[in-house]
């Protein structure tokens, strides 16, 4: 094989999108770099893909719903893009072939804007076996690593299934009752039984110094994602305590902390006034609620969503507290 | 022919359906297709379409109509190169009696029996947003 084969060929790693066959494609190429390809129509080719290398940032992006498919096609890497035929793969192996930058620009070949990742048919397992390393400080006894990976883990299993299984979560919400105590701890076991074992959190390695260092192995995605959330959540921990207060106040007020999911708040200005401040919370998160999964995945049932937008804010808060302590340090 | 010996509406190969995929349960599931009203081919597998399959894609894949659990998502497939021109999408009801399905995070591979008539069991609703 020479030199510039070599460089032409990439390897399909994941297909993201199956649907009547595998519609969008992530690659691999000989150095390590990212690519992305979706099935187009083209005369002379059986099953023909339009692909392009991308930045793994960019890609990263793509993967939490950050930017969308036709973003990653714009940012291409060298703005170089290839045809390739799944029809003449070998071992996972595709030959590419350069695409002409007139024949780049024909939009038959492009996604349009507003395909996210969200609508992939398969979860991408971004785990990899080099732990994300959180740093700790300062003097714990094991309850209190314990409690930290545990709530840390819990945050990590409810992004991973909103951002790769909302209908799961839309399920495991419908099936809990929603009426305090134990359904909340039982929920969030539910969620992580339902990551899949190849996208599990686990905590890989202590390093018990002053300063020390946790290990974790997951998904890298939703590892950044929740370190993200918390990093947002130190600049409006303020505002967050605030809603989560006034939503706690009128649940107790309405007797709603134990009523079933069906009951009403008593006036509608009340459940407006719930819902926004549930949306405060989830803002104070960096998570948008115009398009919001977690509303969604409630079926817009005001009182459930409020309860789970606070039993999400006491799990962030409870990491932020060893963060406020300054025994841990997220970089 | 399944254990149940119940025929296809293809000749499926040994072990297809594979062993966890279950019998539709009255469930609705949802297909993109081009035209209002629909023809039996716009629920024919690639395989009876008589597509070549590439050779990393599993026969019983190929040879299965691809439906979804929701609608919104298909919606968003019209954002694909290939999708665009399919403008409607198929609701369909799935009876013990149409077929075996097995679903995977909301694609579902769906093996239609001989006796089950897609076009008699769907309404057509348009696929724009």
């Amino acid at each position: 094989m020479n030199n510039r084969n070599f460089l032409l060929e990439a390897t399909i790693s994941e297909t993201l999108l199956y649907y009547d066959g595998p519609q969008l494609v992530l690659l691999s190429g000989a150095n390590g770099d990212k690519g992305i390809a979706v099935a187009i129509t083209r005369d002379g080719m059986e099953y023909p893909f339009f692909a392009c290398y991308i930045h793994q940032k960019i890609l990263e992006k793509y993967l939490i719903g950050k930017v969308d498919l036709y973003y990653l096609f714009s940012n291409a890497s060298s703005s170089a893009y290839y045809f390739f035929d799944l029809f003449l793969v070998k071992n996972d192996i595709v030959s590419l072939e350069r695409v002409s930058e007139d024949e780049a620009q024909n939009k038959d070949y492009w996604p349009e804007k507003g395909f996210f990742s969200s609508n992939h048919s398969s979860v991408l397992s971004s785990r990899t076996e080099d732990p994300e390393y959180i740093n700790i400080n300062g003097a714990w006894d094991m309850s209190e690593l314990s409690l930290f990976f545990k709530k840390f883990s819990e945050i990590y299993a409810i992004l991973f299934i909103v951002n790769f299984n909302v209908r799961k979560l839309k399920k495991l919400i419908s099936s809990r009752y929603w009426q305090g105590g134990g359904s909340y701890l039982s929920f969030y076991d539910s969620l992580m039984e339902e990551v899949e074992n190849s996208n599990l959190l686990t905590l890989k390695s202590i390093q018990y110094a002053s300063p020390g260092k946790l290990g974790m192995v997951g998904n890298t995605v939703v590892i950044n994602k929740v370190v993200d959330l918390i990093q947002i959540f130190e600049n409006h921990s303020v505002q967050a305590l605030q809603a989560y207060r006034s939503i706690d106040r009128i649940l107790n007020n309405e007797k709603l902390k134990s009523s079933e999911a069906s009951t009403n708040f008593s006036s509608q200005s009340i459940e407006n006034y719930v819902k926004n401040q549930a949306d405060i919370i989830l803002n104070a998160l960096g998570i948008d609620t115009q398009n919001n999964p977690f509303f969604d995945a409630c079926n817009c049932n005001v009182l459930i969503y409020s309860k789970l937008v606070l039993s999400i804010h006491r799990r962030v808060d409870s990491v932020h507290n060893f963060i406020s302590e300054g025994r841990v340090q997220l970089t | 022919m399944s254990s149940d010996d119940v025929a296809f509406s293809e000749i499926l190969p040994v072990g297809c359906p594979p062993n966890d995929a279950i019998k539709s349960d009255g469930r609705t599931a949802f297909r993109l297709i081009k035209m209002n009203p629909p023809i039996p081919e716009d629920f024919f597998s690639h395989s009876k379409l008589a597509k070549r399959k590439p050779p990393d894609v599993p026969l019983c894949n190929w040879m299965s109509c691809s439906l979804n659990a929701d609608k919104v998502p298909l919606i968003n497939f019209r954002k694909m190169p290939r999708f665009k021109d399919f403008k409607f999408i198929a609701v369909l009801r799935l009876e013990k009696e149409s077929g075996m399905i097995k679903e995977k995070n909301g694609h579902i591979d769906f093996w239609m029996y001989a006796s089950f008539n897609p076009i008699d069991a769907c309404e057509i609703e348009s696929a724009d947003p």
